[in-house]
């Protein structure tokens, strides 16, 4: 590349693509030499490059998600996608008739009924009798409609079930798992640290809050000063922000995360703030949004934190 | 979108460009100008084969649809990963959503490039999206962007070597950034494209992306000046 031609992001092109730059090119030499910028840029890159792109098992992941791919495809009617248009036209030239003959038939049993009832109340059979005869069937339709031809009767559910679930009360715990850690210590047993923390971690994933709280507590309790634990807090202190609403225990783990110190410093004193403005203690959290717009200006977090020391009193 | 030619006799070899066994190489005895024409005619098949297998496919033909999937799999996961990182936890799920993405798209696609890189640009988007809806959701509710996930990943795989923090800056970038500059910068380095293949593939003057590489580079500054673990990054310091 000739001097003239010469701009830092062919440069990167260049060096991205595989292309060594000649000798020659000494100009782009130089700059790569004194932009800090750009080879950092140039690290990043060669740093991505340097991860495996082909894991063992990668063959049935990818007809694991093909399979659902084409579940969810087929759910959501892929045939539609190219014909979308011609679809929407013809379920416009329909909607008119089939309207019609809605109106039609809803008008037909309108007038059913009512002669119904003209001819049941002229007989002399009380109004309520007639009720009691239609009601069986108005009743029982909407379970026969659900039922499952098949007769299974676990694919439509009835709606007492879905309510008796709704309004199921919560589970209680578990002998074992009321006090502190105790099902934690059952399940966990001597587990290293990073053991322990792999286990929180899946508890977490499957949606077991309350498990994975007790089992961080206990990798936290065990090993102290495990680099597991001091990574642990941040984890934790979310758990017990979103999961069991306990802002105040996050708190303690946001602090003990910041006075150990670490990589997230700049997310512990963000959760910090969050917790103090969730306890309802407004000046602190106040002091703590100014503490991340202070270290922390040019971040994501600064209009949300700037936004909060103007807005507030 | 214009793309570089393929090169059989040297030069410049696209980074996506077919494998070495499509091109013929493999075929070691037969004279190059016999070589050239057996490679093109290949290359020539294959492209019919997959122009097809797209036209199938987008009819909703649903045995083309699964053949299509299967063909461009193996590159949306490399795009899927090289996005997330190896060990995201959301890998597989993100591929399922990105080869939906790329089916729902077929229509878009105008068979001015390949379809293998039509489908890394979708997948590519559709995780960028993905992460970036994440992230506001979480802002929206209150909550600290701090990805767990991440937390123990760090933690239970902990290779905490220079190049994995390098990764994770470089990502954390791609979800960070103004979008314009989040998907040039995300085409750079997932995908390897050069200025012009940007500016072509996000229909945009050359000079805009230049402009929007150097303002992500800038930002990539900014990050490092912002913490100390960052900082050891920094070219200054190695």
């Amino acid at each position: 590349m000739r001097s003239v031609d010469f701009h830092p992001e062919h440069l990167i092109d260049h060096v991205v693509r595989g292309v060594s730059l000649s000798k020659s090119d000494a100009e782009p030499q130089l700059h790569l030499q004194e932009c800090h910028a750009c080879r950092l840029e140039l690290d990043l890159h060669a740093a991505l490059n340097a991860e495996p792109e082909v894991l063992t098992g990668d063959g049935e992941l990818i007809e694991r998600a093909i399979e659902r791919a084409t579940l969810q495809l087929s759910q959501g009617g892929v045939h539609r996608i190219g014909d979308a248009k011609h679809l929407r036209t013809k379920h416009r030239r329909f909607s008119p008739i089939m309207l019609g003959i809605g109106v039609s038939l809803m008008a037909a049993a309108a007038a059913a009924l009512g002669l119904v009832l003209q001819f049941v109340s002229s007989d002399g059979v009380e109004t309520a009798g007639a009720d009691a005869k239609l009601a069986p069937s108005i009743e029982a339709r909407p379970r026969e409609a659900v039922r499952d031809p098949n007769g299974d009767s676990e694919t439509a559910p009835s709606v007492e079930s879905v309510v008796q679930v709704r309004n199921r009360p919560p589970e209680k715990p578990e002998p074992s798992a009321t006090k502190e850690g105790g099902r934690g210590t059952q399940l966990s047993g001597n587990l290293s640290p990073a053991e322990l923390f792999a286990q929180a971690t899946a508890l977490r994933r499957a949606g077991e809050a309350s498990r994975a709280v007790r089992v961080f507590r206990q990798l936290q309790r065990q090993h102290p000063s495990s680099p597991e634990a001091g990574a642990s807090r941040l984890s934790l202190a979310r758990l017990l922000m979103e999961h069991t609403n306990d802002p105040g225990g996050a708190l303690l783990q946001f602090e003990a995360y910041l006075k150990s110190g670490g990589p997230l410093e700049q997310e512990a004193l963000v959760g910090q703030a969050l917790a103090l403005d969730r306890l309802g203690r407004p000046a602190e959290a106040r002091g703590a949004w100014r503490q991340v717009l202070r270290r922390y200006p040019g971040s994501t977090y600064a209009k949300q934190a700037r936004l909060k020391v103007e807005s507030d009193p | 979108m214009t793309e570089p030619e393929l090169s059989f006799g040297g030069g410049v070899r696209h980074p996506h460009a077919l494998p070495l066994q499509v091109l013929g190489q493999q075929n070691a005895l037969v004279p190059p100008t016999q070589l050239v024409a057996t490679t093109s005619a290949n290359v020539l098949s294959e492209v019919m084969t997959s122009e097809l297998l797209v036209q199938r496919a987008r009819s909703g033909e649903s045995q083309a649809i699964r053949q299509l999937l299967t063909q461009l799999g193996p590159g949306v996961l490399r795009t899927v990963r090289r996005t997330l990182g190896a060990q995201h936890p959301d890998v597989e799920d993100m591929m399922q959503e990105a080869l939906v993405a790329v089916i729902k798209a077929l229509p878009s696609f105008r068979g001015q490039c390949r379809i293998e890189h039509f489908a890394q640009r979708i997948a590519l988007f559709r995780v960028l999206e993905e992460r970036k809806r994440q992230r506001a959701s979480k802002r929206a509710h209150g909550e600290s962007a701090m990805d767990p996930d991440q937390i123990a990943s760090r933690v239970m795989h902990p290779g905490d070597t220079l190049d994995s923090r390098r990764q994770e800056l470089l990502r954390e970038l791609f979800t960070t950034l103004p979008p314009a500059q989040s998907e040039a910068f995300a085409l750079r380095h997932v995908l390897d494209y050069s200025v012009e293949m940007i500016a072509d593939a996000t229909a945009t003057p050359a000079n805009t992306v230049r402009s929007r590489l150097r303002l992500a580079k800038q930002a990539l500054i900014a990050r490092i000046g912002q913490s100390a673990y960052w900082r050891e990054l920094s070219p200054e310091d190695s």
